[in-house]
């Protein structure tokens, strides 16, 4: 019997020896580039006569050129491995708003698209456009050659379809019905040209709303939208494994051969949940880029040989956070409570504990490179100021209040050094870890009450008092400041949406929302949202921020020229390029 | 026998619909709302009609008992409907049956790597008590079992596949598709290193229990050779424990192994549990645990019949 065990034994572990031996590797195949160099010599014979003297000066030149033919044939096969946080959840993209779906950006194709800071539209179906004087009407002149990757040719009136699918048919997916809030009508009065009305002008229409509409799908392949896409980007879809990864190939009949040069012909997204796996596969060579660096790691990529960091153009971004207060509930309904914890927050340990020192401290919502930020004095740390003003409001110290942390990874952490921080100001932060859906229930949407009244608006009320909130908006002042602060209807009783967990709400300040929005003159533009800043920021204080905050990537060298945009998304439409 | 095996299949079925009763009710007693999660950040909208809209487009409007009865009925016919969050459409058999396959090796190679080294280290361990080396054996049965498999995987990541590049860090697979062996020797050796801790500890206690008893002694007394009475004697008696441990670990390794499938970026059963609890897809996550338990059960009626026919005492029980 035991002889028989230990050669059971011993051949399980040879089974298992041979199988971790043999098995198929994960070697990446090195492949040789072809490129001729072809030297010429071109003997140059240069006459000079010079007149009238009868000389003739015979000048002879070498010149040695050096031409670089590159290989005719097709480009090797390339491909680029890319770690999400998580699998793609929606093929369909008007359906979306997930960052695990971030990739599918390669295979859209929108009227026109952005340029890397988010600020000014590009030519993209659309070459061309005019608009009227009035800033009303836009006429895009479509292009003539845009084939959707089933090989369909775009026309103007799939244009008005997919506008008119996205406003009404998949209005509750996605983002995309807010970004035609201010479009009346579009229509396709031929096949290559596109009108749109809007009901005011506004700044942001061609630098933000249509530019975030990039999806437009083929109309006759809508029936597989959700399995089998048909866009009209440089990528088309290749293959989807639910809850695993996601393969896109280069599309060679792209209207656009510039923007393939150089690009992968193959590119495939995984999930990596886990920010040290995320990390260890770029290390390891498995995978070329990773999204969503972790602050503790930057400095680890950094200093790995033969890794990159991508960060933002210049360093902007329009990501930011802040601390959020439940405005209309509870104890945080005291403006004094709220200008204590402004008081005693230590945003600079927040940023050096939590941050790596990577964010960039200040209380204005919008980052000190952009156009519309104004020097604004922050108020200094005072703890001590802090516990006189809950003293003076009547509280008897230290004051509890609820502070629930976000579902991001960092957010936790933040809670405990806020919590120490407070704690020298008088204030006991009692922290409420939620789940996610928790946190969007209790936070984000609310909780449903019985009647509207001073607590219950729209029938949701919320159950926090504080917590942190990280923000990526657009970097228009509209989106950063205005988006953050939406009604439902620019009213008190349609209740609340978009990111206003706080339920800040003030009529003035309504009316300076839709100045902004429907001015084009930047400097009365920067005036209305100083006014707005005041008034809320260092006024009521529904907010406090706390830093706007660096977005990165990380990558191997093969990844050349990629961006990370505003919003902390890999700026896709760019030249970047990838070498195998 | 026959009337035995009946009476454990049916105990089964009632198993399987209490099981059933219990995953329907206790995912919806799990904090949050699903169609807040699809919905997500909305903009411009009035939130609550819109969940009230997709509440009632995914059936959630209708009594709780009202659900279950749909999803029962449907079940029965093998219609587990389609994910809501894991790409549109998807059908949720095919879905959980895939990642099912993809557990499996998983599963398997731990299993195997418990096997071949926790029975050997019990043995070993088992015939010297108080020696060095069994107190070896059991630090080492501890740490496996004390050790976190997220801290033993990442661990074996970095030194492993960083560090020494003899494995890849993640995945399935090379990431341009397939399975590949070499991908699971990392993951299978996190979890086959619990294993190994929680099976040593059996196995040395079984053969300590065996080599005290009265037929090992009178073994040794009849003269046999230690190694023959260790081997042909006491261990087949200490197996039985470490059997059945084993038939029960088993069952819960396809969907145990989530902590590990999560740290290896493993597309399987675990990670898409977890997947699914957190984006409150409920149809996944009822399926998936439906999987699991059957398996379980299964495997359970398996090691029941085989001791009823190894032991006919416990047939008349």
């Amino acid at each position: 019997m035991h002889k028989k065990l230990g050669l059971l034994s011993m051949g399980l572990i040879t089974v298992m020896a041979f199988a971790a031996a043999c098995g198929g590797g994960t070697e990446t195949e090195v492949r040789e580039v072809e490129v001729e160099r072809v030297v010429t010599e071109e003997r140059i014979v240069e006459v000079v006569k010079e007149v009238p003297v009868e000389v003739e000066v015979v000048r002879e030149v070498t010149k040695t050129e050096v031409v670089e033919v590159i290989a005719t044939r097709e480009p090797e096969p390339t491909t680029m491995r890319a770690a999400n946080l998580g699998p793609v959840e929606f093929l369909d993209s008007a359906k979306s708003q997930s960052v695990n779906d971030t990739f599918n950006a390669l295979m859209h194709a929108g009227v026109v698209t952005r340029d890397v800071t988010y600020s000014q539209a590009l030519p993209e179906i659309a070459h061309a456009w005019d608009i009227s004087d009035d800033g009303t009407n836009f006429t895009f002149r479509i292009r003539d050659d845009v084939l959707y990757h089933n090989g369909n040719k775009l026309v103007a009136d799939d244009l008005v379809w997919n506008w008119t699918r996205i406003r009404d048919d998949v209005a509750e997916r996605g983002r995309g019905k807010a970004h035609m809030a201010v479009v009346t009508d579009f229509s396709a009065p031929d096949d290559y040209t596109f009108d749109v009305n809007l009901e005011f002008t506004t700044p942001i229409f061609m630098s933000e709303r249509i530019t975030n509409l990039p999806y437009m799908s083929d109309p006759a392949a809508i029936s597989t939208i959700d399995t089998s896409p048909v866009y009209a980007g440089p990528y088309r879809f290749r293959k989807l494994i639910p809850g695993d990864k996601a393969e896109y190939e280069l599309f060679p009949d792209h209207y656009d051969t510039q923007r393939l040069r150089g690009k992968p012909t193959t590119f495939i997204s995984v999930p990596i949940e886990v920010d040290l796996t995320r990390i260890a596969a770029l290390k390891a060579g498995e995978v070329d880029l990773i999204i969503n660096v972790d602050f503790a790691h930057l400095d680890d990529i950094e200093q790995t040989k033969g890794l990159q960091l991508l960060d933002q153009p210049g360093g902007f971004t329009s990501s930011y956070l802040q601390i959020i207060f439940n405005y209309r509930e509870g104890i945080t309904k005291d403006k004094a409570i709220r200008e204590a914890v402004q008081y005693a927050i230590d945003k600079e340990a927040i940023n050096r504990v939590v941050f790596n020192g990577r964010g960039d401290v200040g209380c204005h919502p919008l980052p000190t490179e952009h156009w519309a930020y104004v020097e604004t004095p922050c108020p200094e740390r005072d703890p001590e100021r802090a516990k006189q003003i809950l003293t003076d409001a009547g509280y008897d110290l230290p004051v509890t209040l609820d502070w629930v942390p976000m579902f991001v990874p960092f957010s936790k952490v933040l809670a405990q050094v806020a919590k120490q921080s407070l704690a020298e100001g008088g204030i006991n932060a009692e922290i409420r870890v939620l789940d996610t859906p928790s946190w969007f229930e209790q936070i984000h949407y609310g909780v449903k009450c019985g009647a509207d009244g001073p607590e219950c608006f729209g029938g949701l009320h919320k159950t926090f008092d504080a917590g942190d909130n990280w923000l990526g908006r657009t970097p228009d002042p509209d989106g950063m400041i205005t988006n953050v602060f939406k009604t439902n209807e620019g009213t008190i009783e349609s209740g609340f949406s978009g990111n206003n967990e706080t339920r800040f709400y003030d009529p003035e300040i309504e009316k300076l929302f839709k100045a902004g929005l429907s001015t084009l003159d930047r400097d009365e533009r920067i005036r209305i949202y100083k006014e707005i800043v005041d008034s809320i920021h260092f006024d009521e204080i529904p907010v406090v921020k706390l830093q706007t905050m660096p977005r990165f990537m990380g990558a191997s060298y093969k990844v050349k020229d990629l961006l990370v945009g505003p919003r902390g998304g890999a700026y896709l439409i760019g030249r970047w390029e990838f070498s195998d | 026998m026959h009337a035995f095996i009946a009476r454990r299949v049916l105990q089964s079925l009632y198993v399987l619909v209490a099981l059933s009763v219990v995953i329907f009710f206790l995912i919806r007693f799990a904090p949050g709302n699903p169609s807040v999660i699809r919905l997500g950040f909305t903009e411009d909208m009035d939130a609550h009609a819109a969940r009230e809209r997709d509440e009632k487009e995914l059936g959630l409007d209708k009594p709780i008992y009202v659900q279950y009865y749909r999803w029962v009925t449907h079940v029965v016919r093998g219609d587990f409907g389609v994910t809501v969050t894991l790409g549109i459409g998807v059908d949720v058999r095919t879905l959980v049956l895939e990642k099912a396959r993809r557990s499996l090796p998983i599963a398997l190679a731990a299993m195997l790597i418990g096997i071949v080294f926790s029975i050997p280290l019990g043995i070993i361990a088992g015939t010297r008590p108080n020696t060095v080396i069994d107190h070896a054996v059991t630090a080492f049965s501890l740490f496996g079992v004390a050790a976190p498999s997220f801290w033993v995987g990442l661990m074996l990541i970095l030194f492993f596949a960083v560090r020494l590049g003899w494995f890849p860090t993640s995945g399935y697979g090379p990431i341009e598709g397939g399975f590949s062996f070499h991908n699971l020797v990392l993951p299978a050796s996190t979890l086959g290193i619990q294993l190994v801790g929680g099976l040593t500890r059996f196995m040395r206690s079984g053969m300590l229990d065996v080599m005290s008893s009265d037929y090992i002694r009178t073994a040794h007394a009849k003269g046999l050779k230690y190694w023959a009475v260790v081997m042909r004697h006491a261990l087949k008696n200490a197996l039985l424990v470490v059997v059945t441990v084993i038939a029960l670990t088993f069952g819960g390794l396809l969907t145990g192994a989530v902590v590990t499938e999560t740290v290896f970026a493993w597309p399987g059963l675990g990670q898409l549990l977890v997947t699914a609890i957190k984006r409150l897809d409920y149809g996944v996550v009822q399926a998936a645990v439906l999987l699991a338990g059957s398996s379980f059960i299964f495997v359970n009626l398996i090691a029941d019949i085989a001791y009823g026919y190894l032991d006919p005492r416990i047939r008349y029980q």
